[in-house]
């Protein structure tokens, strides 16, 4: 068992558990993202503000899914399976692999540029990771080796 | 920040030199590079609401709880930091919104 520790993090008016991770597409570098853990997010999905932030081309790949967030239309384009890596408790790096989309939102504007990216349900069901809520703060995510 | 670099820098060349633990090494850098990009991140959380003042709705990239770049777009803010020699991908880069509603996910 190891643990990821969570922060607490403003994201779309509200604190949200969040983590930091690392993202790596076939052998391109590493970039680093922030995301919600989401039990209600069926994928995990990179924000295009993240994406923006590297040399990664995806306006080219077609959408797989149109999903809705809030009032929020969005396509989630397939990035493929990536590495992602976190921190765990004892500072060491951890490694999945994970199916990943970037989601683009359809309506330009203000909110569409603060979209996150979320940790969704098909990681944690992947590998098997549990969400642990303390009373005192300091949630993390429970990886069973 | 120029001893951000000269610091990264003295261990990518010790990185170079070694060989057989070279994996660990890169770990231990990629660990400490996700933590300072965390301590950024909480930075940008805990501060937003005074960083209204002066970027609101502007880009604005982070480093070492320092505001190092600023532009309408985050493309702007991209070519601001790779002229500085800085990484984009592994730089806090936020936008700085009014009050935000909560939106139920």
């Amino acid at each position: 068992m190891l643990k990821i520790p969570l922060f607490s993090g403003k994201s779309l008016g509200f604190n949200r558990d969040m983590v930091t991770f690392s993202v790596k597409c076939g052998s391109l570098p590493n970039f680093f993202c922030k995301g919600i853990v989401d039990t209600g997010c069926p994928f995990t999905i990179i924000s295009e503000s993240s994406i923006k932030r590297t040399g990664i081309s995806y306006c080219f790949k077609p959408s797989k899914y149109n999903v809705q967030l809030g009032n929020i239309n969005m396509d989630l384009i397939e990035l493929g399976v990536c590495e992602i890596n976190f921190r765990d408790e004892n500072g060491d790096i951890k490694k999945f692999e994970q199916e990943i989309y970037v989601g683009i939102p359809k309506v330009k504007g203000y909110l569409a540029q603060e979209l996150p990216s979320f940790i969704g349900k098909d990681f944690l069901n992947n590998h098997s990771i549990s969400i642990i809520n303390k009373k005192e703060g300091n949630n993390y995510l429970l990886v069973d080796n | 920040m120029k001893k951000h670099k000269f610091i990264y820098n003295k261990t990518h060349k010790f990185i170079e030199k070694r060989g057989g633990d070279n994996f660990k090494m890169i770990a231990n850098t990629l660990a400490m590079e996700l933590k300072s990009f965390e301590t950024d991140s909480i930075f940008f959380q805990n501060k937003k609401p005074d960083l209204r003042k002066d970027f609101l709705n502007k880009f604005i990239a982070i480093k070492k709880k320092e505001i190092i770049a600023s532009g309408n777009s985050i493309e702007e803010v991209n070519k601001i930091l790779e002229s500085k020699d800085i990484d984009p991908a592994k730089t806090v880069i936020e936008f700085v919104p009014e009050e935000e509603g909560i939106m139920v996910l």
